[in-house]
């Protein structure tokens, strides 16, 4: 049995994967803000480097997955929360446990969200966070400090963010993969529809009927989002070894959305 | 009422129910304007694909359509906006099923 980590797993789609992978017999470690086997705020450099060393003091050999997949919405009103949280929160941790996934030859998968395929994301700050792991780039404070110059009352600039950090997120996973696998770690990520989550729960009316523009072909005729276990489900076979074959994959679990939106769109 | 008056009307009231159950179950729509300012086609699949499709397309004002003229039983012209980009575009049943339903609408630049 494997040893896994998995950030936001107090709830949702978090908190499936981590019961899924341990009613298979993994021992799992939650990170979480709290709720958790570890309790760090992921949207800062302290918590993530608290996580980070945690991890290495507990499991010195190596682990075998890490599920990346805390995060905020666009419609939780601050954004440089999103920004930090949803994109540093998954980067930055998933670069500083890389030596202990590669002693294991373990894997990563990262959440994303099927709203990259929408055309909401901001190009020059997709482009300014992918390139902020290299020493030239502007710092994360220095993108923050970008960030609050917006409007965070306007939902859709809220949502442009959120899109703008799972996008990035998307590109980072494809730009590392091949590197990561050839030093025997698989990096994948998901990208989920609108899913009933806690984040989901706590959404604005305006906000929830955004969502209904968003349909979801396997619930046609109803207006269920998708079940946290539909994404958990494919979050844990791509972390496992039965997907040793797929590497820098952004999979779409959406129930066909993407596919309704965009079918011209083969690759 | 014709289908393509039908359809017309449907796409101005921006009702993506009563636009779906004018094609038949096999039915598709493919749209190449899009095409002329870099964009894939539209394409949608059957009535229900038809009718999330386009509830997603007029909920967000992706796509509406405005002065639309009725020339045959199978033919309209309109202008159409997709985000913005406003086109003169013409659409044609170009089959019917069986059933007397859209089996097949192409829509074009105009």
């Amino acid at each position: 049995m494997g040893v896994y980590i998995v950030t936001g797993g107090s709830g949702g789609i978090g908190g499936k994967t981590v019961e899924i992978l341990r009613n298979q017999g993994h021992e799992v470690l939650n990170v979480d803000l709290k709720d958790a086997d570890i309790c760090a705020n992921l949207a800062t450099k302290e918590g993530r480097d608290y996580v980070i060393d945690t991890v290495h003091e507990m499991f010195p050999d190596g682990i075998d997955g890490l599920c990346c997949n805390a995060g905020v919405s666009g419609a939780c009103g601050n954004l440089k929360l999103i920004v930090s949280l949803n994109y540093y929160g998954a980067v930055n941790l998933a670069h500083g446990l890389f030596d202990l996934l590669k002693k294991k030859g373990g894997s990563c998968v990262v959440t994303s969200s099927n709203t990259i395929s929408q055309g909401a994301a901001r190009p020059d700050l997709v482009d300014l966070l992918n390139y902020s792991q290299t020493k030239t780039a502007l710092s994360e404070e220095a993108i923050l400090k970008i960030v609050e110059k917006f409007d965070d009352s306007n939902l859709s600039v809220g949502n442009s963010i959120y899109v703008t950090t799972k996008y990035a997120l998307a590109r980072w996973v494809r730009r590392v993969s091949a590197s990561w696998a050839a030093n025997g770690v698989r990096i994948n990520t998901v990208a989920p529809g609108n899913v009933s989550t806690p984040m989901t729960a706590t959404m604005s009316t305006s906000a929830k009927a955004a969502l209904a523009a968003l349909p979801i072909p396997i619930n046609y005729g109803t207006d269920e989002l998708m079940n946290p276990e539909d994404i958990a489900n494919v979050i844990v076979f791509l972390v496992s070894p039965l997907a040793h074959g797929v590497n820098g994959n952004v999979m779409f679990v959406d129930g066909g959305t993407d596919a309704l939106l965009n079918s011209e769109k083969v690759y | 009422m014709t289908l393509i008056r039908q359809y017309v009307n449907a796409m101005l009231e921006r009702d993506s129910v009563a636009l779906s159950k004018l094609f038949s179950p096999t039915g598709s729509f493919v749209d190449y304007c899009p095409k002329d300012s870099g964009k894939p086609q539209l394409h949608a699949y059957g009535p229900e694909g038809i009718d999330m499709f386009f509830r997603n397309q007029f909920l967000f004002r992706k796509f509406e359509i405005t002065d639309a003229t009725i020339i045959s039983d199978t033919q309209a012209y309109y202008y159409a906006i997709y985000n913005g980009y406003h086109m003169r575009a013409i659409a044609t049943i170009q089959e019917f099923s069986k059933d007397g339903e859209i089996k097949h609408m192409v829509v074009r630049p105009a």
